[in-house]
Order: C-alpha cells, then sequence, then structure tokens
C-alpha cells in the first residue's frame, strides 16, 4: 500500500473515531483521543497486512507521527488564545481594533480559564493540584529552565 | 532508520534551544524553521544509503516530532493556562492575576499576529491575511472532531 493513502488512512480512521467518541463522551477530548488510538493502531495493522507490505518500524513510525499532529492539532488549534483571536478576525474578514479588546474581556478571559483549570479537577480548591497538574506544572517548571525564561 | 531521525532531531533540538535561549527577543519561528532545515539537511546525509520509502517516513517522523517541540514551546512556557496553572499553585489571588494580565494580554497576541503575517493592521482596522485564513479554516475540521459549535 502507498505511504501517502496509509497517512490519509490514519487520519480519516483517527478522525471518525475521534468524532464518534466526541459525540458521545463529551468535554474528554484528550480521553477521547487516547481511547482512539488502540481501535487506530488495530485497523491500520490490519490494512497493512491485506493491501500493504510496510515494516513493523516503519508502520509504527507513520502512526506515531500521524498521532502527535493530531494531538498538536485538536490541542493548539482548538484552545490556545492566539487562534481564538486570529479565528474571530478571519470569521468577521475585517474588524475594528477597540471593537476586538471589547469582545475579548480579558476578566471573561481569565475567569473562563480559572473555571476550565477547576471543571477538569487539575486544581482542587482544597487539596490543591492532582496528579496531572503536578506533571503540567514540572513541564512548566522544566520548560522555563530550559527555554530560560 | 530511527537512530539516524533521532540524531537529526537532537541537532534541532539543540539548535533552537541555543538560538532561542541565546536572544529572547529573536523571532521564534526564525528560530524554528532555520533549526527544521538544518536537522532535516543533517537526516538526508545521514540516510544516504537508504531508500525513497525510509527517507520519506524518516522525514516525516521528524517533521512530526518537530511540530511536537513546536506545541511544547507554545504550550508551556508561553502559553497561559500553564502560567495560570502556576500562579494558582503559589496562591495568588484571582483578581491579582487579571490585573497582572489586564493590560496587555490581548494587545500582546494581536501584535504576535502582525509581526508574523497573520494579520494585517490598516487604518486601525485589523485585516486577516491568507496564513490566517488557512488556520481559522482548519478550525472547522476541529470543530468537527470535537463536536463543538
Amino acid at each position: 500500500m502507498n505511504i501517502i493513502k496509509l497517512i490519509i488512512l490514519i487520519f480519516f480512521i483517527t478522525t471518525l473515531i475521534n468524532s464518534f467518541l466526541n459525540f458521545f463522551n463529551k468535554n474528554k477530548e484528550i480521553k477521547n483521543f487516547f481511547f482512539s488510538l488502540i481501535p487506530v493502531y488495530l485497523l491500520i495493522c490490519i490494512f497493512n497486512f491485506f493491501g500493504g507490505s510496510l515494516s513493523l518500524i516503519k508502520l509504527n513510525m507513520l502512526f506515531i507521527s500521524c498521532s502527535i499532529i493530531f494531538f498538536v492539532l485538536i490541542t493548539n488549534i482548538y484552545r490556545s488564545v492566539t487562534l481564538e483571536i486570529l479565528m474571530y478576525i478571519s470569521k468577521k474578514n475585517k474588524i475594528e481594533q477597540k471593537k476586538l479588546l471589547k469582545k475579548f474581556d480579558v476578566k471573561k478571559f481569565i475567569t473562563g480559564r480559572i473555571n476550565n483549570i477547576y471543571s477538569s479537577n487539575i486544581y482542587i480548591k482544597k487539596k490543591g493540584l492532582n496528579l496531572q497538574g503536578k506533571v503540567l506544572l514540572t513541564l512548566y517548571k522544566i520548560s522555563k529552565i530550559i527555554y530560560n525564561r | 532508520m530511527i537512530m539516524n531521525t533521532f540524531l537529526a532531531f537532537l541537532i534541532f533540538f539543540l539548535t533552537h534551544i541555543l538560538l532561542i535561549r541565546r536572544n529572547k527577543n529573536r523571532d521564534q519561528y526564525v528560530a524554528f524553521i532555520f533549526s527544521s532545515i538544518i536537522s532535516i539537511l543533517f537526516l538526508i546525509n545521514f540516510a544516504k544509503d537508504s531508500n525513497t520509502e525510509e527517507l520519506f517516513i524518516s522525514t516525516f517522523f521528524l517533521s512530526s516530532c518537530i511540530l511536537g517541540i513546536f506545541w511544547f514551546y507554545y504550550t508551556f512556557p508561553t502559553g497561559l493556562s500553564s502560567r495560570l496553572l502556576y500562579m494558582m499553585n503559589k496562591k495568588i489571588n484571582n483578581k491579582e492575576i487579571i490585573n497582572k494580565y489586564k493590560k496587555d494580554l490581548i494587545t500582546s497576541r494581536i501584535k504576535f499576529l502582525e509581526k508574523n503575517r497573520f494579520i494585517k493592521k490598516k487604518n486601525n482596522f485589523l485585516f486577516s491575511l491568507w496564513r490566517g485564513k488557512i488556520i481559522s479554516k482548519s478550525s472547522l475540521y476541529i470543530n468537527f472532531v470535537l463536536n463543538k459549535k
């Protein structure tokens, strides 16, 4: 099987399974993504067994690459502040800067983010950070050291 | 094949850290693109004996790893939510957090978009350019996958 066809197939299957999982299991995008990896991997193994001739290492490399790209897409394009602003400008085609600043009220924006952190149980008011939160915070500290920020 | 890719990735990792650490105000996109090109050239040099299929898979894998680092950089040291999590863990008040970001959260993002030619400013109006339009169009796909309106 052609490699490009296989890449398209991986994206297609991941899209289908992810949208199916997100339809039934709302607001758990990252969990759904990781759940979708298992059936996608099994399916591409079956497809490769019947129609392709890629070795296991090559197949795994392709699968990991596609998964990383998909992960970056769903985490960055959906929730980034900068992209949210960009999308709003693109939607309106032309907008005055003052109106944009009014639309993106910083107070609302930050309280929304803080509420997101509380609702996803990364930070619990009385207990503090959970395991996921600790991991994220450690990554943040490491990144600050690496990039000297 | 994997070793070549990892070596090229290591070169990318070290080059981009060196470039970003040396000058914080340096254009980060230039640093990323410059180190990506260097690492891909190294990969081509390392994989002289491999065939086209192997080279394609290695380059695809390397590109996805670079994209992963790109995601890491824009999520952790420069991302808003991770900084908020850090502040919450330090028990900083919500009001103090809002006051800290009140002035420049949105304006700094607009400047970033303008500097990297995603949007254009003319007579106090903001316009989306083709780069920005491509990214905002991809949000339709992500919204479909994540089942969001």
